[in-house]
């Protein structure tokens, strides 16, 4: 919304007066560079993957530094599994089996200075049903299939979700379009979730609809990646707050994945 | 409290008990019989004797037996003079005569000679709205609030960011009043204009600090506008031609010489033009505001006067069917003047002020609406005791009832809940006691105390108190009416002044305020949807404290006013948002607050030509406004938006003749304390910022020249009028607007920062007219 005033003032202004817009240099105090750490465990047997990197530029070369001599490990409270370098500053712990419910702890040496981020793994949710209704064209969407997701959300506890939609081939719910959900006023209801925030789908498309089982922190830290990506919603930008203590950038993300697809049938 | 009122009267009257007479009335312009505000009362066998015309016109003077010569006196009109045989009480009704003069002189500021030197009063601007028309402006509006912005110690955040700021206080610890009633968003079109339309504008003062015991509610300042009262001798008629505007007033007798009204309203037609244009996208917009003001008085007798006035303002805005919102302004003030003897004046007036907004997104059964309101009721009863010569004692009450709609989402979808956050309400009052006491000729004292004191209520429903992490503590269920929170404190305000000389004098101030509601607002731009919210259990007043020195100096005869003045405020409670915060209809919207403290302070120095064919203003401000957060940039102190560091403006008036005045203006101003990235990394492959401090990073510097001229057609008995010519932003300085950070076109993936300015060269033509 508060977007959409100023854009709209100057869409007029624009036409009567004369308004106008130049690339300009800001001026920047040099930032320390500060440490990210991009790290995310899926339920089941996987590559673990961490990433880590310094803070770059915002202006112009945007290239990162990579940090490739880090002490990686990771704890599932009874192990302590390393993890290796395995170029461009990613480390790789191969076919690793995540169970639901196991406390996993993080960390990363970097130069003498120690991160560590602990996360609990999700139970995964299952999907019951994709369904689809046909919408006529509005002001609000084309003609088309608006796509729903149907699951019972387990009750009693609290239920961090992201989605993810393919429709053929165009995915949506990427870290610029997060849809983002949680159980909130819903807890233990069976959630029937249309997703207005993709575009519609045609018939005879190939849709498939992942359904992301995160926990609390890692939901926190997806709604802070999208309020700085978004610009806000009016509040003072600040650095999404993830999981990592002493200072580290990024996240320590858990999922548990549940996947459905289906065909539209007109 | 009202014992202490008591008491203190006692001990004031105690100390002067004397053989005195009154002399009281009123003074009004002969022309119109609008009453006159400051017209000066002077004795002259007793030349450290006077007194001035309240908001009323009214005054009061006591003086022992004698046979004396009394001058009454305004700006821009002749002095009359009376010798008078004092031995008795005596009545005045003073209508002075037009000075012919009037013309020769653009004083802008209007004060009476050496008034700057010999008041009380300091960190006070006023403003003679009439004068102000041949300051070049913005497409040719004339606009108090921007003309108050090339003061010193007054800023604007630019074009096209509402409000203004006073010695590095927010937009919001501005305390606006319009004939009494808090006006809550001072800006039409987000900043471009300001809703007080000068054609219904008699007199503006803007206290920076030191403010009168009077005045609370607000931490920073105090604009007191009143609205002319309306021709009590015949009706007429005027308004302007504008570019993006027209106005037309209209007043007259109710009962001639004894009440008056006078409507006077104003509307943009810049949509009325777009429907004009072949593009189908623009000829369905709407864009638009109008205010309308209204005023009428009658004197019932000598003792006894009403007066109702109201002001209702809007602006709209909207695309087709599909996108439309609209916000306003509305209040309505009824005065009762009553005089209890020639020497205790009373004011009552009960006031309603009104702001809300409200927008639609999407047509028919489609739509969801969004709208949000503040709503207060105020009851205000004010006396002035003119004791003596030397003593002038006003005291009073004042009790608000303010009702808060955090805002209602509606909608024609069936399927929809409509989201209603439950109201917010408080009472907010004070009692206050001033006194002006001159102690010597050159000695002067205005003290005061003011307690205030606030209800946070409860509305038949729970609240909740959080900790500073955000998380709920305790949540308890309050009755509608039931007080959840109170607050309270007494505010002293002091301002003395000592003459060096007949031309030169220093003076010092102190004040407290207390700020019991608060805006929340945007931090990137100020808008209509900024929303208030009270006092609370969570939330804490806001309380700052400011001392000033100042040193004033008149040259030449007063051809030249010199002043400097130095403040330093220290702010306590102060309110920002936490890093990430969520406001959008978010009815837990104080867990997302936190709290820490300020400090501002700087020096002013203005150089004012009040005389000769050239007159105006040289003016130069250097400021800091700095916050502390425990919770923001770790605890270090870090620039206010508002922290503008430098600020110079120059006005220049050149009379060439009778018919012809042109004008010039130069403002320069250091760049807003935004936030900015200062860095990035990749998250899921995309570019994230990366912030390393609140405010760390500036706009570029503000910098624009206006000129203008206006001709003056031959004024005639029935008829005169003008025509003004501007053109705003002479050099087309493209002053940033925004900042909004892009993909570079030549090099994919890189970001660049690309700044929007809104106005180059603005030429603009108005024509006034007045019969």
């Amino acid at each position: 919304m508060k977007k959409l005033i100023p854009l709209l003032i100057l869409s007029v202004l624009t036409l009567s007066l004369s308004s106008c817009r130049k690339i300009i240099d800001i001026e920047q105090e040099e930032a320390d560079q500060t440490t990210v750490i991009q790290a995310e465990l899926y339920e089941g047997t996987n590559d673990f993957s961490v990433k880590i990197t310094k803070t770059g530029n915002f202006f112009g070369d945007n290239s990162l530094e990579v940090i490739t001599n880090a002490t990686v490990t990771l704890d599932d409270g009874t192990t302590s599994y390393p993890i290796s370098h395995t170029g461009n500053g990613r480390y790789i712990l191969p076919a690793f089996t995540a169970i639901s419910g196991t406390e996993y702890t993080l960390v990363v040496n970097e130069n003498g200075n120690n991160f560590e981020a602990k996360a609990t793994m999700p139970a995964l949710v299952p999907i019951d049903t994709v369904t689809y209704v046909f919408l006529p064209q509005s002001t609000f969407t084309d003609e088309g299939y608006l796509t729903q997701i149907e699951f019972q959300d387990p009750a009693g506890e609290e239920n961090f979700y992201r989605l993810f939609l393919t429709i053929q081939d165009e995915l949506f719910g990427d870290i610029e379009n997060l849809i983002l959900l949680d159980d909130g006023f819903l807890d233990g209801n069976r959630i029937e979730f249309p997703l207005f925030a993709a575009d519609v789908a045609q018939a005879f498309d190939t849709i498939t609809m992942e359904l992301h089982s995160c926990d609390e922190n890692t939901l926190t830290y997806l709604e802070g990646v999208d309020e700085v990506l978004g610009g806000g919603n009016g509040a003072p930008p600040a650095n999404p707050d993830g999981n990592f203590n002493n200072g580290a950038l990024g996240n320590f993300s858990v999922y548990a994945v549940a996947k459905k697809s289906t065909v539209i049938i007109p | 409290m009202k014992n202490l009122i008591f008491v203190a009267l006692i001990f004031i009257s105690s100390i002067t008990i004397s053989q005195d007479f009154t002399i009281s009335g009123t003074i009004k312009d002969a022309s119109n019989g609008e009453d006159l505000i400051g017209a000066t009362i002077k004795v002259k066998e007793l030349p450290s004797v006077g007194a001035i015309t309240n908001v009323y016109g009214f005054f009061s003077l006591s003086l022992p037996k004698g046979d004396y010569t009394i001058v009454f006196n305004s700006l821009g009109f002749k002095p009359q003079e009376q010798k008078i045989a004092l031995t008795e009480n005596k009545k005045f009704n003073i209508e002075l005569e037009v000075s012919s003069i009037e013309f020769e002189e653009f004083n802008v500021t209007g004060e009476i000679e050496d008034e700057n030197v010999s008041s009380t009063e300091m960190g006070v601007e006023k403003l003679d709205p009439k004068s102000i028309e041949v300051i070049p402006v913005l497409l040719g509006e004339k606009d108090i609030i921007k003309t108050f912005t090339l003061m010193p110690g007054i800023k604007s955040g630019g074009e096209g960011t509402g409000g203004f700021f006073v010695r590095g206080g927010g937009v919001d610890q501005n305390l606006v009043l319009l004939d009494e009633a808090v006006v809550y968003n001072a800006s039409h079109l987000l900043g471009f204009f300001s809703v007080f339309n000068s054609d219904a504008i008699k007199d503006v003062s803007l206290y920076k600090g030191g403010m009168p015991a009077q005045y609370g509610g607000r931490g920073s300042s105090v604009m007191d506008i009143t609205m002319k009262d309306g021709n009590s001798k015949k009706f007429g008629a005027s308004g302007g031609l504008g570019v993006i505007s027209s106005r037309l007033t209209l007043e007259g007798p109710i009962v001639k010489d004894k009440g008056s009204f006078i409507v006077s309203g104003r509307r943009s037609y810049a949509d009325l033009f777009l429907k004009l244009s072949p593009n189908p996208d623009f000829n369905d917009t709407k864009l638009y505001f109008y205010d309308l003001n209204l005023k009428a008085n009658y004197k019932i007798n000598d003792k006894n006067r009403l007066f109702l006035s109201g002001y209702f303002g809007r602006d709209v805005l909207g695309v087709g069917t599909d996108f439309g919102f609209n916000w306003g302004n509305a209040t309505g003030t009824l005065r009762w003047n009553h005089l209890f003897s020639d020497k205790l004046f009373s004011n009552t007036s009960l006031i309603v002020s009104n702001y809300d907004y409200e927008f639609i997104i999407g047509g028919g059964d489609e739509s969801f609406g969004f709208k949000a309101s503040i709503l207060d009721y105020n009851i205000k009863q004010d006396f002035s005791y003119f004791l003596n010569d030397k003593n002038t004692v006003k005291f009073g009450v004042n009790v608000i009832y303010h009702t808060f709609d955090p805002g209602q989402l509606l909608s024609e979808i069936e399927s929809f809940t409509p989201i209603d956050l439950n109201d917010l309400l408080a009472t907010e009052s004070a009692v206050y006691l001033q006194n002006e006491q001159k102690f010597s000729e050159l000695f002067s004292i205005q003290y005061g105390l003011r307690y205030s004191f606030f209800n946070y209520l409860g509305n038949s429903d729970d609240v909740k108190t959080y900790n500073t992490a955000g998380d709920v503590t305790q949540t308890q269920f309050y009755n509608r009416h039931e007080t959840v929170q109170f607050y309270g404190g007494f505010e002293p305000r002091l301002a003395a002044k000592y003459m060096l000389s007949e031309s030169s004098s220093v003076k010092a101030s102190f004040n407290r305020n207390y700020q019991y509601i608060h805006l929340l607002s945007n931090a990137t731009a100020s808008s209509p949807t900024d929303s208030w919210v009270p006092s609370s259990n969570n939330v804490k007043p806001q309380i700052i404290d400011q001392v000033a020195l100042g040193y004033f100096r008149n040259f030449k005869d007063n051809m030249f006013e010199f002043s400097v003045e130095g403040y330093f405020k220290n702010l306590q409670n102060q309110i920002d948002y936490k890093n990430g915060a969520e406001l959008f209809l978010n009815g837990d919207v104080e867990k997302e607050l936190t709290f820490g403290r300020g400090i501002a302070y700087g020096a002013e120095f203005y150089l004012k030509k009040t005389k000769g064919k050239l007159s105006g203003w040289l003016s130069y401000t250097y400021s800091r406004s700095l916050r502390q957060f425990d919770a923001i940039n770790d605890g270090e102190y870090y620039p206010a938006r508002q922290d503008l560091i430098h600020d110079i403006s120059v006005v220049g008036i050149y009379k060439f003749t009778e018919k012809w005045v042109a004008s010039a203006s130069f403002v320069y101003t250091t760049g807003l304390a935004v936030t900015f990235p200062s860095g990035g990394y990749q998250v899921e492959g995309v570019t994230v910022p990366f912030y390393s401090g609140r405010n760390q990073s500036r706009f570029p510097d503000y910098h624009r020249m206006d000129v203008g001229v206006t001709w003056y057609n031959k004024k005639t008995d029935k008829f005169e009028s003008n025509w003004n010519f501007s053109i705003y932003n002479l050099y087309g300085r493209e002053n940033t607007f925004s900042i909004a950070f892009i993909e570079d076109e030549n090099n994919p993936g890189q970001t660049v920062a690309e700044q929007t300015s809104l106005f180059k060269i603005i030429p603009s033509v108005t024509y006034n007219f007045k019969f």
